[in-house]
């Protein structure tokens, strides 16, 4: 039984938020969120028979990123404090500082398309830096994939047709 | 506040809330129908096995596992395997059934933590790398085991690091043993 081979999955995407760290993969039938606390993996499943909604939308300056590149590039500025007699460090210091600051400001300017998927007992989200693309390909592909797990799973709900059953001629009765 | 789904169109739509533009697709899932058990006073004494658990249901399939017969009520159809209640609680109790995993030790997480704390702590290295090491082989391992594909490169990121504790510790004690000697 172990020796089976595991179901085969792809890896799609990724969503990084402050509060969670979620890689989402496409298996057969669903999607399947991996959110880890680097310690345990917890696994959640977008089924595809089961998905409500799928959405993309596009956001500016999202995720925990840039905030993290402002917060280093406020940290060299204010470390630049520290050499402002010696010129060679502090001109290091403040290159830093402005690498970091581009890094953050690219950030919060350049756009990131978000896929999510509402299923009935769990949620999906990928985010997508600069890839509309690649977005809207996911989209198209997980909005194929609902329909077709819906439509199937109606088709075997359905109850079969009846079936017009000629009864046999009536026996001719002898007097 | 969520959106409600059963207002929306297929296409591009105007969320209400930030007039930001996004595009949506809503579904109607079909309910989970019940669905009618074989009875094995219909089916006659030559129609059908009846079930190991249900003497009174035509069994439909017999267990991957022990061979025993199961109605469509007993039968799980789980990762190409047709499994009776028993085996697939015993087999999902032991994490042979990988549709059923739910929390899994997230060795490839554990390599990178280690690798980058590692250097801060680097006069640990000779601990802390060989650790690293061996998290990242169980994390290219747990990979394999689970069809992933991708997280590759935090895996090569975690070795890298491991290597780098063990190289800083190794300096460390060549330049100590190099003091000592002159």
């Amino acid at each position: 039984m172990t020796g089976l081979p595991p179901p085969r999955r792809r890896f799609v995407g990724s969503f990084i938020s402050w509060t969670e760290r979620m890689r989402v993969f496409r298996a057969d039938e669903a999607l399947e969120v991996d959110s880890s606390d680097r310690y345990e993996i917890r696994r959640r499943r977008v089924f595809f028979d089961e998905v409500l909604l799928a959405t993309v939308h596009r956001e500016l300056g999202g995720g925990p990123y840039p905030w993290s590149f402002a917060s280093l590039a406020l940290l060299a500025a204010l470390l630049s404090l520290a050499f402002a007699s010696e010129p060679a460090a502090l001109g290091i210091t403040l290159g830093i500082a402005g690498l970091f600051g581009v890094l953050a400001l690219a950030g919060f300017l350049l756009p990131s398309w978000i896929v999510t998927v509402y299923g009935k007992r769990a949620r999906a989200r990928i985010r997508y830096r600069l890839r509309e693309a690649k977005a809207r390909t996911l989209y198209e592909e997980v909005c194929q994939a609902a329909a077709e797990a819906q439509r199937a799973l109606a088709e075997r709900q359905s109850p079969p047709p009846v079936v017009e059953v000629p009864l046999p001629p009536e026996p001719p009765y002898s007097a | 506040m969520p959106l409600d789904a059963s207002i929306l169109d297929t296409g591009e739509q105007r969320c209400p809330s930030c007039s930001g533009t996004f595009w949506a697709t809503p579904f109607a899932p079909p309910e989970p129908r019940a669905e009618a058990v074989a009875s094995i006073l219909e089916a006659g004494p030559e129609g059908g096995v009846p079930c190991a658990r249900h003497s009174g249901n035509v069994a439909v399939a017999s267990c991957s596992r022990c061979g025993v017969f199961m109605c469509s009520l007993c039968k799980i159809d789980i990762d190409g395997l047709e499994l009776c209640p028993s085996c697939f609680d015993r087999l999902a109790s032991e994490g042979a059934l990988v549709s059923t995993q739910t929390r899994i030790r997230d060795y490839r997480g554990m390599a990178v933590t280690l690798g980058v704390v590692g250097c801060f702590m680097y006069i640990f290295g000779l601990i802390t790398g060989p650790a690293t090491f061996y998290l990242a082989w169980r994390g290219f391992r747990q990979r394999r085991e689970l069809g992933d594909q991708g997280g590759v490169w935090s895996l090569v990121v975690a070795v890298v690091l491991g290597a780098l504790q063990i190289a800083i510790v190794g300096i460390m004690i060549f330049s100590m043993v190099g003091v000592l000697s002159r």
